[in-house]
């Protein structure tokens, strides 16, 4: 699959997000490697990409991308947030492990539904897929607050022929090394 | 520290439990100044290894008291800090289970080894032990133990100093569940263009290393999960 460019007008509230600097120019491209849910056809991008300028130097930077309609809309504030790893899927419910945000301890078994997971992201289900658990205020642009849990499912980028090949031949060294008395 | 208090006598056995959950980190004292750590799990005061962070509070070199360290299985969640403990404890005996010698293993933890877009891949801190034991190779330090069905890892004979005699024996894993291990770990190698994920270990663990501990005429039995 070729990497999907798609370019964006920086007039949207992008810039702190993608984390770019003022002086950069007002047109960037972003690349990624998309998903595909082979039940709607329809391609995504993953969650987190790399910018690379219009000038043609690379940040190398990953950055995460927002719809821009829900940002303008809506203004989330986060109560609370977790990371969390779907381990098993079993009769419609979901078993994880979460744990809180940017913590490397106290991680908790939870179990929810399926159905908690919006519809466009349940091809993403599987064991291993990590999510993010957010609870707190969904603001509108009209006023009105309310209280939302949302779960979230990653979209990471797919495993590379060329990444797989690496793993192999470093498998095969460390095997010897580790295997030679 | 302060919350730890004084150090177990010379001929006082003691075994203390750490960790976030069930036990993922486990110390004894043999007796003599010598100690076992099992497992591995970080500290949220000190950001260390608890067991170092334990022993150093009492005032114990790690360094020339710890004679075996015993990695049960590879998931991260358990063995959190395996990799420090593995460069200070230079002079103990490392040990992990004989299911994780496959190449199919090294295969799965090298493929999950540079997912830089999660924080933490599942079994990052077996590749931080691969590479520790690469960087003390011999002489350094001595071949790490393949811990397996009956195998004896440790042996102290009494004398002068020492008031027990201590053997420290692996139960598991045992040749049956090496095999479902090795089906396992070749169902978690990744396929070419499938969605990057986290790994994530299964119930029941065919993986862990069970060790029966004999201290003179007292027994423990360690169950890993």
């Amino acid at each position: 699959m070729q990497k999907l460019q798609t370019q964006y007008d920086r007039s949207i509230p992008f810039n702190e997000t993608l984390g770019l600097e003022k002086e950069q120019k007002d047109l960037f491209v972003i690349t990624g490697e998309p998903t595909e849910d082979p039940h709607s056809n329809r391609t995504y991008l993953p969650d987190t990409l790399e910018s690379t300028g219009d000038n043609g130097k690379t940040p190398n930077k990953v950055v995460s991308l927002r719809s821009p309609s829900l940002s303008l809309q809506h203004k989330f504030k986060v109560l609370q947030k977790w990371e969390g790893t779907i381990i098993e899927i079993l009769n419609e419910e979901c078993r994880a492990y979460i744990r809180e945000f940017g913590s490397q301890n106290s991680i908790e078994e939870v179990t929810f539904s399926i159905e908690e997971i919006p519809e466009a992201d349940r091809y993403l289900v599987v064991p291993g897929a990590i999510f993010y658990w957010s609870i707190g205020y969904d603001d509108h642009i009209d006023g009105q607050r309310n209280r939302i849990s949302s779960i979230r499912l990653r979209r990471l980028p797919v495993w590379t022929e060329k990444e797989l090949k690496k793993a192999e031949e470093e498998a095969k060294t460390l095997f010897k090394l580790f295997n030679s008395e | 520290m302060s919350r730890y208090t004084t150090p177990p006598s010379l001929d006082e056995l003691e075994i203390s439990i750490f960790g976030p959950g069930i036990g993922e980190c486990i110390s004894i004292h043999l007796g003599n100044n010598e100690w076992i750590i099992v497992d591995s799990c970080i500290s949220r005061h000190s950001n260390e290894p608890i067991a170092l962070e334990y022993l150093k509070a009492l005032g114990i070199d790690p360094v020339s008291s710890v004679k075996l360290f015993v990695v049960t299985h590879w998931h991260d969640d358990h063995i959190r800090g395996a990799a420090r403990i593995l460069n200070t404890c230079c002079d103990a005996k490392f040990a992990y289970s004989d299911a994780l010698k496959c190449e199919e293993f090294f295969k799965f933890a090298r493929s999950y080894s540079e997912q830089i877009l999660m924080e933490n891949s599942g079994v990052d801190e077996f590749n931080l032990i691969f590479k520790e034991l690469l960087r003390s190779q011999k002489p350094v330090r001595s071949e790490p133990e393949r811990a397996s069905a009956d195998r004896r890892l440790l042996y102290l004979s009494k004398d002068d100093n020492r008031p027990f005699n201590v053997e420290v024996f692996s139960l598991s894993p045992s040749d049956a569940a090496k095999r479902i291990a090795l089906q396992e770990i070749s169902q978690l190698i990744p396929e070419i263009k499938t969605t990057k994920r986290r790994a994530i270990s299964r119930t029941p663990n065919y993986f862990s290393v069970a060790l029966w501990i004999t201290i003179e005429n007292w027994h423990i039995l360690l169950a890993g999960c």
